[in-house]
């Protein structure tokens, strides 16, 4: 079938990339190094949900975990979602039984709109504990 | 599955494009992943009231502002490699820190 083939030539694309951008932000730290940075903190100087997020995976990778949720605590969280979502969309596909995906439940989208907007104006708050899930590093 | 609804409903519920969305949000930062999250979380409540036109609309217009979000974000990356190329490792990509 046409578009069966044609989805699974875009995951293997995604895959692809995914190992390539992974290896780029293994080998060198974003923070000393000519990342693009975020243009909503470039232009507003508020931090937005996804700011510290390639420093952040440069520290997992690394398997600093503290050092990865100083950066962005969301995308510590997330991730682990992500790939189980992931790892049961492929196990759906690939065998018979049928694993419930993370992100298909029907509150899901709600609970994530939640979350995001609230990290998202917790972070920008300069107190303590709100600084805490701001960046660590300001660049 | 018990907790969701298109076993009960005839049509199934459009694409939300909640994954693809949150992955716009954390990894791109432009806050366009947002606009398709808020969307996400439309499709399916429209969607619970029975409002299929409502969640089909919504479905669209999550998927344009997290395809805009994609592209710009990958747009950005090839200039960024672009410029590697234009002004060298040591003059760009060394160039902070």
């Amino acid at each position: 079938m046409h578009v069966y083939k044609h989805k699974w030539l875009m995951v293997a694309f995604a895959v692809m990339a995914s190992i390539a951008a992974a290896y780029v932000l293994y080998a060198f730290d974003p923070a000393t190094h000519a990342f693009p940075q975020c243009p909503f903190y470039s232009i507003t100087g508020f931090f937005c949900p996804g700011c510290g997020s390639q420093r952040a995976i440069h520290h997992l990778l690394h398997g600093h975990l503290l050092a990865a949720a100083g950066n962005n605590m969301l995308l510590v969280v997330v991730l682990p979602l992500l790939l189980l979502h992931a790892a049961a969309w492929l196990a759906n596909r690939l065998g018979q039984k049928q694993f419930p995906l993370v992100f298909e439940k029907i509150i899901a989208a709600k609970w994530v709109m939640l979350v995001v907007i609230v990290f998202w104006l917790m972070r920008n708050v300069p107190l303590q504990p709100f600084a805490w899930l701001a960046p660590d590093l300001v660049s | 599955m018990a907790d969701s609804l298109s076993e009960f409903t005839q049509d199934p519920m459009p694409k939300n494009w909640l994954v693809e969305s949150i992955l716009v949000t954390v990894l791109c930062c432009l806050p366009l992943g947002i606009v398709g999250i808020v969307f996400a979380s439309q499709v399916q409540s429209k969607y619970a009231a029975g409002d299929f036109t409502g969640a089909k609309n919504a479905s669209d217009q999550a998927g344009k502002f997290t395809k805009i979000g994609f592209f710009l974000g990958l747009g950005v990356i090839a200039l960024y490699i672009i410029a590697i190329f234009a002004f060298g490792v040591a003059g760009f990509w060394q160039s902070r820190g």
